[in-house]
């Protein structure tokens, strides 16, 4: 039996002070409102408002803050910057507990490489504090205000320089983990104080247990400072911007190259992905499908409509085959290579560089290093999107999710005109450092329109089925399904392997009270 | 059209959260100490302070969820208005958040919800026509000995407006003479309204007493007809971005040419008729004042409708200017820059993404506190690129960094742009 009583309330304000727990509605409503909540919801805004929410500053206030809550049998759940779906949904109140005061970079190391932070540092932050150094972090899709810590340990984590950097998890090394019941655990070497290193060991590791693939989304504990890798960065410590608000210019410095490749149709962007993969040329690549890379291109959205009119349906279709690639190296020579040799690829596999102006170049770049390009394209046209049929399978089987998700259901659902309408496969697709591919079909939605939001959850659950049926593998799963337990359950007669029952076992072993909140992970207890 | 809050529920409905509206447009972040944009969240943290949050909250209020009350106000209130949350959300989006957090201070005026520092000042402003509870009577005193033209039985080209705050604060009364001094002495024919000046009214709008704007931007603009004025000058960039913009957007339609005191500086000094000589052998750092900066982009008029087009993709019908903080950034700064020996550092944070000086929106009145530790953080960002003073052009501005000063013990000095060119004469 859930509990929120004034007492409850009064033992978390002695921990954090008055000033850091509020329970004004006002304010409690800006934290059951996020990216994405009108699909679990019926097309309300809002979900269930919390009992109170509360901004610890130490892992000493999150320990204490957790004892607490097993002690009043609350449900809490924390977030860092709060945009997605999963960070403040729920069906139930809990406790959310905001992390925005542990903020703090703790650690550049430049010679292992290696930078540990608090949730709250996003990824713009600790971009501009690691390129001074030379260094670079793994930089995700959702952004430059997104967490850091976040994607590395909590949630699924995917960015256009994965090909690089790999996705979010592989990138964890040391945590500091508030377990669900309030106790500490530092895994690996930091756990003999040797540092922030190794994430594995002493014994069996627990970074699987931790994050699986597709993240606990809060559901497992409170992660307060991550170790997480860093990259060479070949670029100035400082970039040079032009232009003004709200288009700001990257200039292009030395040891970068932006490419946009466009193929003659699927099989030889295919065939390009496999060769680039294999010789290991580029920082970043992406597929950002016809709309993204247009949106990207303007600054409102009526420019973005008379953009797309003039193209005629041809014209979609090259743009909807290209990839953007990005190309860094240590000096001239390493990129006179590099550029020889993309050339090479495109040559063999029928592609067109497209030549880019400056202006063009810089803002690729940006977004391909900031990860702003979801941020600044997918949500302006309508609003907000979706991702329908998500995959995390071989590199042609990403490919043909897109293309049999885009006509088995999203074309029908385009034509509707209650999502937004394209000629042409609406994609986000990247490949991983260790050669798997990911995509997302994205649907455009508008989160202020019942029907439109309607048609974006028939879309998710069409896809959440589709890659089911198709039998994909278990990351695609875990990741497609992740949003919904209930759509786990469907899957489950349809899987050689029921994943869920493993990640229940986890779940009731280090939550034994089921407090750590589980909306966006499994409940612990057998639903139904 | 004049917009009220329902009018941007679909907006507010289409806000994801992303918290664009805390931090200066990433690309131009350059330094982990100063990457907020938003004085009010980093001073109170929970997400209902930020300019997304007042999105939500505002939905929250339109759809029944709460209620206007003196929490909610407070919120609302604890905010300098500055307008950094809304350069950087049209970054990415197509939203209004400056305009909901205006109408949010409609609204709690609408309810009753009133804040008492607020009261105070609209009492003064209704008795004696400033918002510095000083007497009408005093308001002419700051130019006593300057020979003038009282424009209230005489007759000039230009109308200089002093404002409240140069009128009333006795501190900063060597500034408004100083800037008086400069356009006469360059030959400009140029009154004051002396004791008949009366305010503005921009600060009551900001503040959320929409009929008290009214009601002076009509008295005002009356006035300046029956004076036959063709160039108000004001060196206080409240005054001008109310004159300049509020006027326009609230339909307050005049032939009178605006100017900031700067913009009329420079043409001064490109016409020969001022001259910088004198040596100023200083490091200064220039604040952009959010009123003459990101808010003073000029009033674009819009009639139309939200259409949607490729089924559900959003656009203006007809295209709506985007605001992004077109204001005036560069004739300060090239003023600035041709004071012999003066040199001159940027802060992190410049232009239309600059740090608030803390003092606005009500702000100095109802919570000092929030608005000297807002000027602290700026003192620090000068600091940081070794600045040893730091220039604005706006006298609320200017006030707010002197009181900072003596609360921090910083030794930073604080100049208007005024007191610079005075020097280099």
């Amino acid at each position: 039996m859930m509990s929120f009583t004034r007492d409850t309330y009064q033992a978390l304000e002695d921990i954090v002070g008055s000033e850091y727990i509020t329970q004004n509605p006002e304010v409690l409503d800006t934290y059951c409102f996020v990216w994405g909540t009108e699909l679990m919801t019926n097309g309300d805004k809002f979900s269930t408002r919390p009992h109170a929410v509360i901004m610890p500053e130490t892992v000493e206030e999150i320990q204490a803050i957790v004892r607490v809550c097993n002690r009043y049998n609350v449900k809490y759940k924390a977030f860092a910057t709060g945009f997605e779906v999963v960070a403040l949904t729920a069906a139930e109140p809990f406790l959310p507990i905001d992390l925005r005061r542990m903020n703090r970079i703790i650690e550049i190391d430049e010679k292992n490489r290696i930078a540990v932070v608090e949730p709250y540092v996003s990824q713009a932050e600790l971009f501009v504090e690691t390129i001074k150094k030379g260094l670079r972090p793994n930089v995700l899709g959702a952004g430059p205000s997104a967490s850091i810590l976040t994607g590395t340990a909590a949630h699924m984590g995917s960015g256009p320089q994965s090909i690089s950097t790999d996705y979010g998890g592989r990138n964890l090394l040391g945590v500091e983990w508030v377990l669900p019941d309030g106790e500490i655990l530092r895994l690996g070497s930091l756990g003999c104080d040797a540092g922030w290193i190794n994430g594995d060991g002493p014994g069996i590791s627990l970074r699987g247990a931790l994050r699986g693939y597709g993240g606990a989304n809060g559901g497992l504990g409170i992660f307060t400072k991550v170790a997480t890798k860093l990259y060479p960065h070949y670029g100035p410590k400082k970039f040079e911007v032009g232009g003004r608000a709200p288009n700001y210019e990257m200039k292009i410095p030395e040891g970068f190259s932006m490419h946009v490749v466009a193929f003659p149709g699927i099989k030889q962007m295919k065939d390009f992905v496999h060769l680039i993969y294999e010789e290991a040329i580029c920082f970043g690549l992406e597929r950002p499908g016809m709309f993204l890379l247009a949106m990207a291109q303007t600054e409102t959205n009526s420019e973005l409509a008379q953009l797309m009119e003039s193209m005629s349906k041809e014209d979609q279709e090259t743009a909807s085959f290209s990839l953007i690639i990005g190309l860094d190296a240590s000096s001239e020579r390493e990129m006179e290579y590099k550029k020889k040799l993309l050339g090479m690829i495109i040559d063999q596999t029928g592609g067109t560089d497209f030549p880019l102006g400056e202006k063009d170049e810089g803002i690729l770049l940006n977004s391909m290093l900031t990860g702003q390009f979801m941020t600044r394209s997918a949500f302006r046209m309508t609003g907000s999107f979706a991702l329908a049929a998500v995959g995390e399978e071989s590199i042609d089987s990403s490919f043909d999710l897109v293309t049999k998700a885009y006509k088995g259901f999203l074309k029908d659902a385009m034509d509707s005109g209650k999502i937004l309408k394209l000629d042409t496969e609406s994609v986000w697709q990247i490949v991983y450092g260790d050669g798997v591919g990911h995509c997302e079909s994205i649907i455009f939605y508008d989160p202020a329109d019942l029907e439109s939001t309607k048609k974006a959850v028939e879309c998710l659950e069409k896809g959440d089925e589709m890659v089911a049926k198709w039998r994909l593998g278990i990351n695609s799963l875990e990741n497609a399904l992740s949003y919904k337990e209930s759509a786990q359950k469907a899957a489950r007669p349809l899987l050689t392997h029921d994943f869920v029952k493993y990640i229940r076992k986890i779940k009731a072993a280090f939550d034994p009270n089921l407090l750590s909140e589980s909306s966006f992970y499994v409940a612990g207890k057998e639903d139904g | 059209m004049v917009m009220i809050l329902e009018d941007y529920k679909n907006n507010m409905m289409r806000c994801t959260r992303c918290s664009y509206c805390k931090w200066i447009p990433h690309p131009v972040m350059s330094d982990l100490r100063f990457t907020g944009v938003c004085p009010s969240i980093e001073k109170y943290h929970f997400h209902g302070w930020s300019g997304g949050g007042k999105q939500i909250a505002a939905l929250s209020l339109l759809q029944g969820r709460t209620e206007m009350s003196e929490s909610f106000a407070d919120m609302v209130y604890q905010c300098q208005m500055c307008g950094g949350c809304d350069v950087s959300c049209k970054v990415e989006r197509d939203l209004e958040p400056y305009e909901v957090l205006q109408c949010l201070r409609f609204r709690c005026v609408e309810t009753g919800q009133l804040l008492d520092a607020h009261t105070e000042v609209m009492e003064s402003l209704k008795k004696e026509d400033n918002t510095m509870l000083g007497l009408k009577s005093e308001r002419g005193d700051w130019a006593e000995g300057i020979a003038v033209k009282n424009l209230s039985t005489e007759k000039a080209e230009v109308l200089f407006h002093a404002g409240c705050r140069y009128s009333f604060d006795k501190e900063l009364h060597p500034t408004a003479r100083a800037g008086l001094k400069l356009l006469l002495n360059a030959g400009v024919d140029v009154g004051i309204m002396g004791r008949e000046e009366v305010c503005c009214g921009g600060r009551s709008y900001e503040m959320g007493y929409k009929g008290e704007f009214l009601k002076y931007a009509q008295s005002q603009s009356d006035l300046w007809k029956a004076k036959g004025i063709k160039t108000v000058v004001t060196p206080c960039a409240e005054c001008f971005q109310a004159f300049s913009v509020l006027y326009d957007k609230e339909k307050i339609t005049s032939q009178v040419e605006i100017l900031h005191i700067s913009t009329f500086l420079d043409r001064l000094i490109s016409d020969g008729k001022i001259t910088l000589k004198k040596s100023v052998p200083i490091t200064v750092a220039y604040h952009d004042p959010c009123h003459l900066g990101r808010l003073s982009e000029p009033w674009v008029h819009w009639e139309g409708r939200e259409v949607k087009v490729l089924g559900q993709s959003i656009i203006y019908d007809p295209p709506k200017n985007k605001r992004t903080g077109r204001g005036a950034y560069d004739i300060p700064r090239n003023i600035l820059g041709s004071i012999p020996g003066l040199k001159m550092v940027e802060m992190p944070r410049k232009r239309e993404y600059a740090w608030c000086c803390g003092s606005g929106g009500g702000v100095k009145q109802a919570f000092p506190d929030f608005a000297m530790e807002t000027a602290a953080k700026r003192l620090k960002e000068a600091e940081a690129v070794g600045a040893e003073a730091l220039v604005s052009a706006c006298p609320w501005c200017k006030h707010n960094f002197m009181d900072a000063v003596v609360d921090s013990g910083s030794e930073m000095k604080i100049y208007d742009i005024i007191d610079l060119v005075a020097q280099a004469m």
